[in-house]
């Protein structure tokens, strides 16, 4: 299904393959815990909904180009063409699982199996997602820096990163953090695609293969913890980094790339990024900027409680996981490094070329460091670690080092609301369904009263009218044909 | 000129996973050798079609619904990521469903 989607060269046979991935997802999370069929119908809702905003792009794409041939439609985005490249990118962004798309993907993390996590919402739906969009704003659509769906486009990527990031601060459980992550960076890599920049896009891309990289180790360091201790719950588990070493330093070096520490793969993709969003607007680099920060606090708060401190007394027993399942996570975590080191080999020999024509210049992007930006953004991980500390200090623990955020004035009621589920659309799509529900259930009735009870009754009351009016005797039936024929004589009278 | 090699891209891992798939849950080994021995397959042919350009293309359902098919320097990349992570998956999975709450099915679909 993977292999159909992404070599589709028909809008059609895409969607075909597109929707067999969905149903794919639906299978996977399925053979989850008892009860994630939940989760799975949740998965369909949403992640469907959005394949239906595709298949109306897809119509509309088609009408307007007048083909179906991906390599030969490039629409400009006027009205018409802005209409079809909104449906299309909503597809997009439903697979990839950015806003208001995402909210599946945590409770996929409670129910669905660990290596379900690493591989799908991790790596291949943000892949695929990812891939479709930039084949519509590269390829299939003239998109432009500055348009308004370029900045629609900032919008959603930045809306992403800061929501999904406030959420993965105050998580308790390994999986949930990360999940909430998984949503965090897919808003990175729409925000560097939606500058239309060629450093934006190339940033977006190159940072959908480090996500793909270091999220997998991320979730597979996840998935180790939860084989040798039988739980993800940051409360019950700590100081495992002695027990458990390999896949603490896996955990580490993971943990430093996707919160953009020097050197790694994640830090240079966030750069791109950050040129490309600053060289757009400023308030989208503070944007990312401020969700970069929070990635590393809580980062710092995950990689504390687990790892770090006292060891729990129920978990003396625990030893490291077997060889063969260290050593994806080993490749994984050494690649975090290398592509850091090899970066511009990556970008000039295999992202620039596949973009084309779309990367302008034949110079190589990323390869003159912008030292200021590279100073704010270390600026950044230099707070997000005081701020730690200063937690640590006030609360006694790692786990308990972010909690002030939640506890912030204005904060605190967007949390509030958010554990409310109020911005979840799946569970206000549950509200507008059983408002619609309550509706359509009070017409049935009013036509079943109208029915069962107004008509039957009416009928019945002229029925014995009639009864009582024609009782049978002879007299009443003579009477009633001699009125009979005077009213006919009289019509006939008055049509004269 | 349609190049077969892509087809064989598509149902390449649809013959590993049917079986792997249909396996009753007595079948403990095989079916996971069966998706590894799938995944790796398939990323191996992904990694021999990465670099090079091909087409595939047949008339299907008329009104431009063609099954068409084109292989090209961004989606010979991504296939090939693809391709390498799906390969991982089966390893990880049978390993962590030995201990894990959930059932060993997982490992079947990874395909």
């Amino acid at each position: 299904m993977v292999n159909g989607a992404v070599l589709a060269n028909n809008l059609v046979v895409l969607l075909f393959f597109w929707e067999g991935i969905l149903a794919t997802l639906f299978a996977m999370i399925l053979l989850g815990r008892e009860g994630a069929y939940k989760t799975s119908v949740k998965a369909v809702v949403l992640v469907g909904l959005s394949d239906l905003c595709m298949m109306l792009g897809i119509g509309l794409t088609a009408h307007l180009a007048g083909t179906l041939a991906m390599d030969q439609i490039h629409l400009p985005l006027d009205s018409a063409g802005s209409a079809a490249f909104l449906l299309m990118m909503l597809g997009a962004l439903g697979k990839a699982g950015a806003m208001p798309f995402h909210s599946w993907i945590p409770d996929a993390a409670d129910d669905a199996p660990m290596p379900f996590m690493a591989l799908l919402p991790a790596a291949l739906e943000k892949l695929l997602g990812i891939y479709l969009l930039t084949r519509i704003c590269v390829d299939l659509f003239i998109f432009t820096p500055g348009s308004s769906m370029s900045l629609l486009l900032m919008t959603i990527g930045a809306a992403t990163i800061l929501f999904a990031v406030m959420m993965a601060l105050v998580q308790k459980d390994f999986k949930r953090l990360l999940s909430y992550h998984a949503i965090s960076q897919v808003g990175y890599m729409i925000l560097g695609i939606g500058t239309a920049l060629p450093v934006g896009i190339v940033g977006g891309l190159f940072h959908m293969f480090n996500h793909a990289t270091y999220k997998s180790c991320l979730f597979y360091t996840a998935g180790s913890v939860e084989r040798q201790t039988g739980t993800t719950n940051l409360k019950e588990i700590s100081g495992l980094g002695r027990q458990m070493p390999v896949t603490m330093v896996t955990f580490l070096v993971a943990a430093a790339s996707i919160s953009g520490f020097p050197f790694t793969n994640g830090f240079y993709s966030k750069e791109l990024i950050f040129d490309g969003a600053l060289q757009t607007n400023v308030v989208f680099y503070l944007a990312a900027l401020l969700g970069a920060f929070f990635t590393a606090v809580s980062f710092l708060k995950l990689g504390h409680a687990a790892f770090f401190g006292k060891p729990a007394k129920n978990l003396a027993h625990v030893k490291e996981s077997p060889l063969p399942m260290l050593i994806p996570m080993v490749v994984l975590a050494a690649a975090c490094l290398a592509i850091g080191f090899v970066r511009l080999d990556v970008i000039a020999n295999l992202l620039q070329p596949v973009l084309g024509q779309a990367t302008g210049t034949g110079e190589v992007i990323g390869a003159h460091t912008n030292w200021l930006l590279v100073g704010i953004s270390v600026g950044v991980l230099a707070l997000a670690a005081l701020d730690h500390f200063l937690g640590f200090r006030k609360t006694g623990s790692g786990l308990k080092a972010a909690d002030h955020f939640h506890d912030a004035p204005v904060l605190r009621d967007i949390y509030r609301l958010a554990e409310k589920k109020v911005f979840d659309p799946y569970h206000l799509g549950g509200y507008a369904v059983r408002g619609f529900a309550a509706v359509s259930l009070s017409v049935n009735n009013a036509i079943s009263w109208f029915y069962d009870v107004a008509v039957v009754g009416a009928v019945g009351f002229l029925s014995a009218q009639l009864h009582r009016a024609n009782n049978g005797t002879k007299t009443r039936s003579l009477g009633w044909a001699l009125i009979g024929v005077l009213i006919v004589a009289a019509i006939f009278a008055l049509s004269l | 000129m349609n190049d077969w090699t892509l087809i064989i891209a598509i149902l390449l891992p649809v013959v590993f996973a049917i079986p792997a798939l249909a396996a009753g849950t007595g079948a403990k080994r095989w079916p996971s050798a069966m998706a590894l021995t799938g995944t790796a397959l398939n990323f191996i042919l992904c990694a021999l079609l990465y670099g090079r350009k091909a087409v595939f293309f047949a008339p299907w359902g008329g009104f431009g619904i063609d099954f068409s098919l084109k292989l090209y320097a961004f989606n010979g990349l991504i296939l090939l990521v693809a391709a390498g992570f799906r390969c991982c998956a089966p390893c990880i999975a049978r390993l962590s469903s030995k201990k894990s709450p959930y059932p060993a099915g997982f490992t079947r679909t990874c395909c």
